[in-house]
């Protein structure tokens, strides 16, 4: 379990992120909501280890992260996030399979040929892999660059449970920003699964629905500070909706569907 | 697309292979003085038809044929690994500022070695020039080194911005030291500056081979990381890579061999560049095999280039950096042109 006492992260005196203290727990999906500048990614920066924080620690199962080796880390979680541009003409599949990298020495060759077809097939990318990566639409390489983290993140559950470690931690930045709205629902069910299976899933999203429909947790960020946090029904109130985004809106929770969001006022 | 996959990737190594080899027999095979087959086949197994005929194979065209090939492949595999550290394919192995050190090591000893050193002839005097030019890299490697301390993290922009500055600099002295150079020396100056596969003294050509082998090796085992570290510095430390860590070895291995190439060879323009470049078109940017294959390559093209420079004209062997440059230029041109026309169909 990936736990983290009061962190806080300023540059310049400006604070990004305000003291807070949060837990990822195994087979949950948290899904971060708030407006830009609430400090979603820096939070997620922390959590990853990418950024030391200015107060706290962040340890997982006990021990600083600060003090593991990035292969280590790697192996513990598994990062995707927004930027995804590569000078180089390599082929897609090229792409995926740099997510083996942390793996190679403990994981065999079939073991992780299995894993990146499957991280291929979850992504929906099997028909791109032969493509030049760079040739592909902006969601396209999102997509493929998602299967890499998934390639990463597959051999993961085995290694940890064979090291009494635990679950890894998949961590996403915007994961659907540019995606259609089959694979943002179908990226968005893969997180899902991996919770599923056991792993922790933290992913900032934008879209309050997509998030109210898949979260186990909500939490929703302002000012560099976690203002509120539960499951997505009492949590994303109206008032919360008005007050964090300046929109009136609700979310509606219709029993045979989805849950939706309402605008009050049309533009 | 022009592009060699996995499935052809075998065949076009072993081609490649067999061609260096080629190559290599080419290069022994021509000189200013002719043998027959039958001689240069004796010669090679030492029995030669004549004494002097071991002389000319083993004391000058085997050493010239493999310090041709072994600076090639230095010089590609350095371009392909700082393109790679600097993820970006317009990158050249001059950018960092070794080889400039280099030419300021050798120049000081064309123009200031008349008049401050003993005018005694040794064996040692050969030995100096290369020795200054090395140390000239090495001392612009500890510059970059120590100054990438201060900076904190050996990142892109200040490696780009020592190595300019360093060249800068250099440039500077060296333009002062013609200045007060005779004409001889300002004459041998400018031909070191267009490189030369000429010093083909056995222990020179071993250490160019040993240290070409040994930093190569070691570059192509990063292969791998390398390939990650394409994702960007965030996405590659998420992948397991330790960033400034990799960064720092490549640079390194590549300070070290473009320091001993180019203390040998003197400045041999465009194969740093331009093979990389040609890989990359033919078989794909994955730099496990873009590393080796640039050597491979590297070397084989120096290799026929530098027969071409030596039987060209009867009178005079052109420098090799003027014909890597006049060759190259156009080449990479026709390649370039056609691969966009490729691409876009």
């Amino acid at each position: 379990m990936l736990v983290a006492n009061n962190i806080s992260f300023s540059v310049n005196h400006r604070a990004l992120l305000q003291p807070v203290n949060v837990s990822l727990e195994p087979g949950k999906l948290v899904v971060i909501v708030g407006p830009n500048g609430a400090g979603k990614s820096t939070l997620l920066k922390v959590l990853s280890g990418q950024i030391q924080p200015s107060t706290g620690e962040v340890t997982y199962h006990g021990k600083p992260i600060k003090d593991k080796a990035p292969r280590q880390m790697a192996h513990i979680r598994a990062v995707m996030s927004q930027h995804y541009q590569i000078n180089f003409p390599l082929i897609s599949e090229e792409v995926i399979a740099l997510g083996r990298y942390p793996h190679l020495e403990e994981s065999s060759a079939n073991t992780l040929d299995k894993y990146q077809i499957e991280a291929t097939q979850y992504a929906d990318v099997e028909h791109l892999k032969k493509m030049p990566f760079e040739v592909l639409s902006g969601g396209e390489k999102q997509r493929v660059q998602f299967a890499r983290v998934l390639t990463q993140l597959l051999p993961s559950f085995e290694l940890l449970e064979r090291n009494g470690e635990g679950y890894p931690i998949l961590l996403i930045d915007e994961p659907v920003s540019n995606l259609d709205l089959l694979h943002q629902q179908k990226i968005m069910s893969v997180a899902k699964l991996m919770a599923k299976r056991g792993a922790s899933v933290v992913a900032v999203v934008h879209d309050l629905a997509l998030a109210a429909s898949v979260a186990d947790q909500v939490w929703v960020m302002q000012g560099g500070d976690i203002i509120a946090r539960g499951t997505p029904q009492a949590t994303l109130s109206s008032q919360l909706i008005n007050e964090v985004f300046s929109v009136s809106a609700e979310l509606g929770w219709p029993i045979d569907g989805p849950p939706y969001l309402r605008y009050r006022k049309s533009l | 697309m022009m592009v060699v996959y996995k499935s052809n990737q075998k065949i076009f190594f072993i081609s490649l292979l067999c061609f260096s080899v080629t190559a290599l027999f080419i290069s022994i095979a021509f000189g200013s003085v002719p043998l027959s087959l039958n001689d240069l086949l004796q010669a090679l197994l030492f029995t030669p038809s004549a004494p002097y005929h071991e002389t000319i194979v083993w004391d000058i065209r085997v050493p010239r044929a493999l310090l041709s090939f072994f600076a090639g492949a230095g010089l590609a595999t350095c371009g392909a690994a700082i393109q790679g550290v600097f993820r970006n394919p317009l990158a050249d192995p001059g950018l960092i500022g070794v080889s400039s050190g280099a030419a300021l090591g050798a120049i000081l000893i064309i123009v200031l070695g008349h008049s401050v050193l003993p005018n005694s002839q040794g064996d040692w005097q050969y030995y100096l020039l290369p020795t200054s030019a090395f140390a000239g890299a090495l001392l612009v490697l500890g510059l970059i080194l120590k100054v990438s301390l201060w900076t904190g993290n050996f990142s892109i922009i200040s490696i780009l911005l020592v190595g300019i500055a360093v060249n800068a600099v250099i440039g500077a002295v060296i333009g002062g030291l013609t200045l007060i150079s005779s004409n001889e020396a300002l004459r041998d100056l400018t031909f070191w500056t267009m490189g030369s596969l000429g010093m083909t003294e056995w222990p020179l050509v071993l250490i160019v081979m040993s240290v070409v082998t040994f930093t190569c090796l070691n570059m192509f085992k990063h292969a791998p990381a390398l390939n990650v570290y394409q994702l960007g510095d965030a996405d590659a430390e998420h992948t397991g890579i330790n960033v400034t860590q990799l960064r720092k070895q490549l640079f390194l291995y590549t300070a070290l061999c473009i320091g001993a190439v180019v203390s040998v060879c003197g400045i041999i323009g465009f194969v740093g560049f331009l093979v990389p470049h040609l890989m990359r078109i033919l078989t794909g940017a994955n730099h496990k095999t873009l590393l080796p294959l640039s050597a491979i390559a590297g070397g084989t093209i120096l290799t026929l280039c530098d027969v071409f420079a030596r039987q060209l004209f009867t009178s005079t062997e052109l420098p090799i950096g003027l014909l890597t440059s006049a060759i190259g230029g156009p080449i990479f041109l026709i390649v370039l042109v056609k691969f966009q026309h490729q691409r876009q169909s």
